[in-house]
Parts: structure tokens; C-alpha cells; sequence
């Protein structure tokens, strides 16, 4: 108890952990609040010159709010050179030998390339138009076509406890991603301190004296259960800064999308229905990622969160206390440490992958082995994962952590005494069946 | 009774044998030396006693018990290779040392605000450890040994790094635990150091015990007959009575080992001598520890 308190004061004291715990939750919240700022004020419209010398697209284009079409009668090369006092102004020129039959020599000029999304705006369009076309040369009607470019949208829905929820698949998909890739990062993070520690201790030479107080096992575990109280520490501000932030950071962005012709409209209605206009816009103007954070079980996942990221880390932490106790350094460090991070990696890719598919069956293994387990059940958690599997894989979990533990500590008793020689597999494994 | 008994232990590392059945029996309150070349096997014993590992069999017995958890707080060990936590406070990093042996906060402060009073350390109980100079680091080293007053202290190379003022500082202290009770097992390399301090002195060489028992016994054991002589003059025909081994000028006298050829006629060679030259004074050289170490070890190295 009093190793882990050192270890916890010790490193809860030092200036890395205060910056990084108030770094942390900017970075965190800068990573949700930007991609919110850019969908707001986004980039300007770009327009596009349509030089169109076959005269058949004229009224393919259809204007968006990030692209904008102007058919223009000039030769390609006037507005060429008109370009260069054109900001954010590109030119399409569409050759006049360009027909339904020969979809060919379509060109683009502009200052800037364009993104993949333009590209794909535009080939969209063309091609729609082409198909609409060749469909009218097989004696179908216009209005017959229309109705064929139907836009679905699909409501989800999951089957929860209390029957089908609304659920949201883009919200899940960023929680899956995100809930995932923090557990990486996080086990990494605090195991490698452990490893440092124990690697500090070992160079120091403290370690002898410490042993000759209290048994390896105790140091060991110590210096993980005062590392992951750390952890937890710095987590938890992070949720609480990060909150702060980001609630501060949105009702600042509520106000200006709000404004303009709506608000001059506001102005000129009868107070009742001034009122109901009002409220309507709160509703609109929330943020479509919070009204679809909102279908999620929050709560739920934070706990199932924590959970998986104590045992996650107990486990981890372990084997890289071992991996610290059997070298000299912590360059030497690196080759011994693979196979944690490989395994940790696999898991972060099958994370990715299982938060685009969740329903995989490798999703349900990975979810399941101890190694991958955390993170890919992060991945899965927002789906929505059945009682059992949760039980099960947790209990998996809990005692892969306690066999793992018995092992480190039989590496890390022998380990932290062996000094100037660099150990091999094989020598570790060897070590586990020494006698205590 | 002896404070600690070590009986047949032995340890086996996969390549080597560190230890090979050494029996020793450390007697309550005294200065035992436990010398032996590098690599002989003494900090695997003393990390047998720290119980830092087991040995593979054999038993060890403190105060008449076999060891158990418990008897840890009652010992105190000072490694060769010294150690701190480099960005710790001093004081704070004694303190937590001094509590992982037991102690409780009161008590550990109090005893650490003697201890740095003694050694003169009061100013720099909040400075961190790497600013401390290596003598420094020491002293407070040492404290961190005797602070929790166990009744076993091992101390391994304890006046390395020490100049020679700090040196009989820590000296004079390991002489007062001693006076205190305590029992001190000493393992060194500087002889003189031995010669000084120990009661008793074991010597392990090549994972064995080869030598061990009270220090004067030791020395007797080895005399080999050798007298020192100091005179001025000059030296008379010995070569019936005496072997001259050596006869060198040393300032404005000289002095000459020899080795008297019967062991009765002791009196006559002092009469000749007292005859031909001034003799200032005629003693028994007993070999030197240093002697001794040499003799044992390259001994037991050829069997």
C-alpha cells in the first residue's frame, strides 16, 4: 500500500502529468469541437466554370452549398485566362465531340486540384445526366427516370432491453472508433510508465534495498495498482475537463448558426409563433452528433469503459513489468516489448474493423481472448453486446489477468537482480521455473 | 546462541554454483567479516539472509528460527551498489524506506531528524537526490541501513565512495551500533579494514567456505614463525641460528625479518643480536589479513 501511494505521489506530482492532464482534454475536445467548426462555417464555395462545347449538360449541374455551377458561353481558353483573378474557381470543359456514346475528354483546370469529394460531385452528375439520356433513347419518360433516383435514408434500429431502440450507426461507428482507439492508447501509455519504473528501479540499484523490505511481488504490484490509480486520476480529469470544454466550446457555436434571415424572420412574427419557430430552431441547431450521442447508452459504455480498462491495464501492466525487470535499459526494452504491442495492435486494427462491422465473427473471438479483448469490445460495446458476452469475456479477462500476474512476478523476481546480460525467450521462460 | 546460523547451503543458478553447502555461525554482537574474492558467492548469501532469493537447500536460522517475513524488519542491508530514487526528496525518500521496514511515521521521523542531525544533513532534507554530492548520497544511504535499529546489519563495501574524514565517521558509528547490540556482518575488500574492525572472519572462495572463525585464531593459525627486527648496526652471521628473509635501511635504522631455524633457541638469537647491534625492537610479524586472503584463496583455487 505504501509503494503504491509512492508511486502514485511521485509521478502525480510531477510536471509532465499536470501538463499532460491539462493538454489532454484541449487536444481531446479540439478533436471534437474542429470537425463541428468546419461542418459550420466549412470552406467557401468553390464554383465551377462550365464550358460546355457539346451544349447537352448545361442543366446537369445542380448547384450544393460547397459547389457552385456556372455555365458560361466563352471558349475554354478565355476563361483559362481569365483564371488567375479568380479565387477558388476552377474550369470544366466538356470537348464538343463529348456524347452519351463517347463519354471521353472531359477536363478540369483550376488553381487547386480537386478534393475527391468535387471530383465525385461532378463525374456524378455527368454520369446521371448520361444515364437519364440513354434511358430516354429506350423511350422512357423523364418523369419515369426522376423516380428512379430515389435517396433512401435508413432509421436504425437495435434490439435492446426494452425492444428496438433508436439507434444511430454513425454515432456508434465514432464511439466504437474512438472508445477503441483511447483504450489503446491508454493501456500503452501507463504500461509503458510501468515498464520505466521498473527499469528506473533496476538502474538505480534501489531495487535491492526495496527487496530487502518487502517481497518482489509486492513491489511489483505496488507499482502497477499506484500506476493505474494515476491513470484513473488523469482519465477521470480528462472526462471532466474535456466535458467543460466541450460544453462551453458548442453553446459558443449555437449562437451564429442561428442567425441571419431566420433571426429577421423571427423578428417580424407574432410572439406566439415566434415562440414555436424558436424552439424549433434550438432543436434544429443542436448539434446532429449530440442528438445521435444522445440514442447511445452512455453511461452503460463509460462503466463497461472503465472496467475492461483496469482489468485491460492489470493485465498489460504486468507483462511489461516483467519485460522491465529482464533488461538493463529501456533501449534494450524494444525487442522484448513486441510481443505486447503486437498483439495490442492487432486488437487496435480488428477495433477499426469491428467498429465498421460489428457483427463479425471475428469480432465476437477477438472480443473474447484476453489479449484483443478490451479494445475490440470497445469497438463493439455501442452496438450493443449481449449480457453474456460481456460476462463472459470479462471473466476471461480477470483471469488471464491473475495467471499473467503469477507469471510476470516469477519473471520479474529473478529479473530485477539479473544485471549486464540481456536475457532471451528462452532465458525468461526458464526463469519462471526457478524456486522462489 | 548465534544471531544467525547458516547450515549446508547451497545455490545453483542454471551455469553455476553459487553456493556449495557453506555453514557459518554468525555469534550475537560482533563484526564479522565475510571476505572472498569476486564472484565467490558472498552476495548470493547475503541475498539468501535478505531473503531476496531462497537457497536451493540448507537452512538458514535467525535468532533460532528458521527465517520468515517477519525477521526482515529486524535486519539492515546496505548493498554495494547504492541506490536512491534519484528525484525523490531526500527526506521523503529515507522516511518511505524507513516505513517499508515497519516503521510508523512518528517514530521514523524522529529517528531520521537524529540521524540527519548526526551526519549534519538537516538543510538538505528537501533537496533531491541527484543534487546530493556521492558522499552525500552515502551517508544518506547508510542512515536508510540503521534507521529502523535492526538487530543485523550487513553492510557490503560500506566506505567505498567515502573520504577518509567520512570514512571514520561511518566507522565510529558501525563501532557504536555494535556497543548498541547490533551484530554487523561486513563484507569488504580492504583488508585493513578487516584487520581493524572484525571479531570474526569467514572466507568464501569459489562458491565454498575456506576459512572461518575469531580473528586472532585466524592469525595464529597462519604465523609462520617470522620476526621483525629493528636495530642499527649491522647485521652479525645468523646462518646458524636464523634465516634473514629481508634486511633493508628504512630512515636511520634497519630492519630485517628472520626466521629463527628452532623454535627453543629464541633467547640465544636475542643474546647474539643483543651482542653484535643495537636492537631498538625484535617482534613477531603475524601475517596481515591481506597475506592471509592471498595465501587461502590461491590455495584453495589450485585444489
Amino acid at each position: 500500500m505504501l509503494i503504491a501511494s509512492r508511486e502514485y505521489w511521485v509521478r502525480v506530482k510531477k510536471k509532465q502529468f499536470i501538463i499532460m492532464t491539462l493538454i489532454g482534454p484541449l487536444l481531446f475536445s479540439a478533436l471534437m469541437v474542429i470537425p463541428m467548426l468546419l461542418v459550420l462555417y466549412g470552406s467557401d464555395s468553390h464554383t465551377v466554370l462550365v464550358s460546355d462545347q457539346s451544349g447537352q449538360f448545361s442543366d446537369a449541374f445542380k448547384d450544393s452549398k460547397k459547389l457552385k455551377f456556372e455555365v458560361r458561353k466563352e471558349s475554354p481558353n478565355a476563361l483559362k485566362s481569365g483564371l488567375d483573378t479568380l479565387e477558388d474557381t476552377g474550369i470544366l470543359v466538356i470537348p464538343a465531340e463529348f456524347s452519351t456514346r463517347n463519354p471521353q475528354g472531359i477536363e478540369y483546370f483550376g488553381k487547386n486540384p480537386l478534393s475527391a469529394d468535387q471530383e465525385m460531385r461532378i463525374s456524378n452528375a455527368i454520369s446521371e445526366k448520361i444515364d437519364s439520356e440513354r434511358l430516354g433513347m429506350k423511350g422512357l419518360d423523364k418523369s419515369f427516370i426522376d423516380s428512379l433516383n430515389t435517396e433512401v435514408e435508413i432509421k436504425t434500429f437495435k434490439l435492446g432491453d426494452k425492444g428496438f431502440e433508436d439507434s444511430s450507426s454513425g454515432a456508434s461507428n465514432a464511439v466504437a472508433f474512438g472508445s477503441s482507439i483511447l483504450m489503446y492508447m491508454f493501456i500503452l501509455l501507463y504500461g509503458m510508465q510501468v515498464l520505466k519504473g521498473v527499469v528506473e528501479e533496476k538502474t538505480n540499484r534501489i531495487i535491492e534495498v526495496i527487496i530487502s523490505s518487502v517481497k518482489p511481488f509486492q513491489l511489483m504490484m505496488g507499482k502497477i495498482l499506484g500506476i493505474g490509480a494515476v491513470s484513473l486520476t488523469q482519465f477521470l480529469l480528462w472526462i471532466m475537463l474535456s466535458m467543460g470544454i466541450f460544453t462551453a466550446a458548442s453553446s459558443f457555436i449555437k449562437v451564429p448558426e442561428a442567425s441571419k434571415e431566420e433571426l429577421s424572420m423571427v423578428q417580424n412574427m407574432s410572439p406566439e409563433a415566434k415562440k414555436a419557430v424558436e424552439s424549433k430552431m434550438v432543436e434544429q441547431t443542436k448539434p446532429a452528433m449530440m442528438k445521435a450521442l444522445e440514442t447511445l447508452d452512455l453511461g452503460k459504455n463509460v462503466v463497461v469503459f472503465l472496467i475492461y480498462f483496469a482489468l485491460a491495464y492489470l493485465f498489460y501492466a504486468s507483462i511489461f513489468a516483467a519485460i522491465g525487470s529482464a533488461v538493463d535499459n529501456e533501449t534494450d526494452s524494444q525487442q522484448l516489448l513486441f510481443p505486447v504491442t503486437v498483439p495490442l495492435l492487432i486488437g487496435y486494427l480488428l477495433g477499426i474493423m469491428v467498429s465498421s462491422d460489428p457483427g463479425n465473427q471475428v469480432g465476437f473471438w477477438a472480443s473474447m481472448i484476453p489479449f484483443t479483448s478490451p479494445i475490440v469490445m470497445m469497438a463493439r460495446m455501442p452496438y450493443g453486446v449481449p449480457t453474456w458476452e460481456l460476462a463472459l469475456s470479462i471473466t476471461l479477462l480477470l483471469g488471464a489477468f491473475f495467471g499473467m500476474t503469477w507469471l510476470a512476478a516469477r519473471i520479474y523476481r529473478v529479473g530485477i537482480l539479473m544485471y549486464g546480460k540481456k536475457a532471451t525467450f528462452k532465458e525468461i521462460l526458464k526463469w519462471v521455473t526457478y524456486k522462489g | 546462541m548465534p544471531l544467525l546460523q547458516i547450515d549446508s547451503v547451497s545455490k545453483r543458478y542454471s551455469a553455476h554454483t553459487a553456493l556449495d553447502q557453506v555453514s557459518l555461525s554468525v555469534p550475537e554482537n560482533c563484526i564479522f567479516g565475510l571476505l572472498g574474492p569476486n564472484g565467490a558467492g558472498k552476495t548470493s548469501l547475503i541475498r539468501i539472509i535478505n531473503q531476496i532469493t531462497a537457497p536451493d537447500s540448507g537452512t538458514v536460522l535467525f535468532d533460532g528460527h528458521p527465517l520468515r517475513q517477519s525477521h526482515i524488519n529486524e535486519i539492515g542491508y546496505l548493498p554495494e551498489e547504492r541506490g536512491l530514487y534519484k528525484k525523490m526528496e531526500v527526506g521523503e525518500q529515507v522516511m518511505y524506506l524507513a516505513r517499508l521496514k515497519g516503521l510508523d511515521k512518528e517514530e521514523a521521523t524522529k529517528r531520521i531528524k537524529f540521524w540527519f542531525e548526526k551526519f549534519e544533513l538537516q538543510s538538505w532534507w528537501k533537496k533531491k537526490v541527484e543534487e546530493l554530492s556521492k558522499g552525500m548520497q552515502q551517508k544518506v544511504q547508510f542512515i536508510t541501513t540503521v534507521v529502523h535499529e535492526p538487530r543485523l546489519i550487513i553492510l557490503d563495501e560500506p566506505f567505498s565512495g567515502f573520504d577518509p574524514l567520512n570514512a571514520n565517521l561511518i566507522r565510529d558509528e558501525i563501532l557504536e551500533i555494535r556497543k548498541k547490540g547490533a551484530t554487523i556482518i561486513f563484507s569488504t575488500h580492504r583488508m585493513e579494514t578487516v584487520e581493524e574492525l572484525c571479531d570474526h572472519v569467514a572466507l568464501i572462495n569459489r562458491a565454498k567456505k575456506v576459512l572461518d572463525g575469531e580473528k586472532n585464531a585466524i592469525r595464529q593459525q597462519f604465523r609462520d614463525n617470522t620476526f621483525e627486527l629493528i636495530y642499527s648496526g649491522s647485521l652479525p652471521d645468523l646462518s646458524l641460528q636464523a634465516e634473514v628473509l629481508d634486511d633493508v635501511q628504512e630512515a636511520d635504522v634497519r630492519k630485517a625479518l628472520i626466521r629463527p631455524k628452532a623454535l627453543g633457541n629464541r633467547r640465544e638469537l636475542i643474546r647474539t643480536l643483543n651482542d653484535n647491534l643495537e636492537l631498538i625492537s625484535f617482534s613477531e610479524k603475524l601475517p596481515t589479513f591481506n597475506d592471509i586472503f592471498i595465501k587461502t584463496v590461491k590455495d584453495s583455487s589450485h585444489e
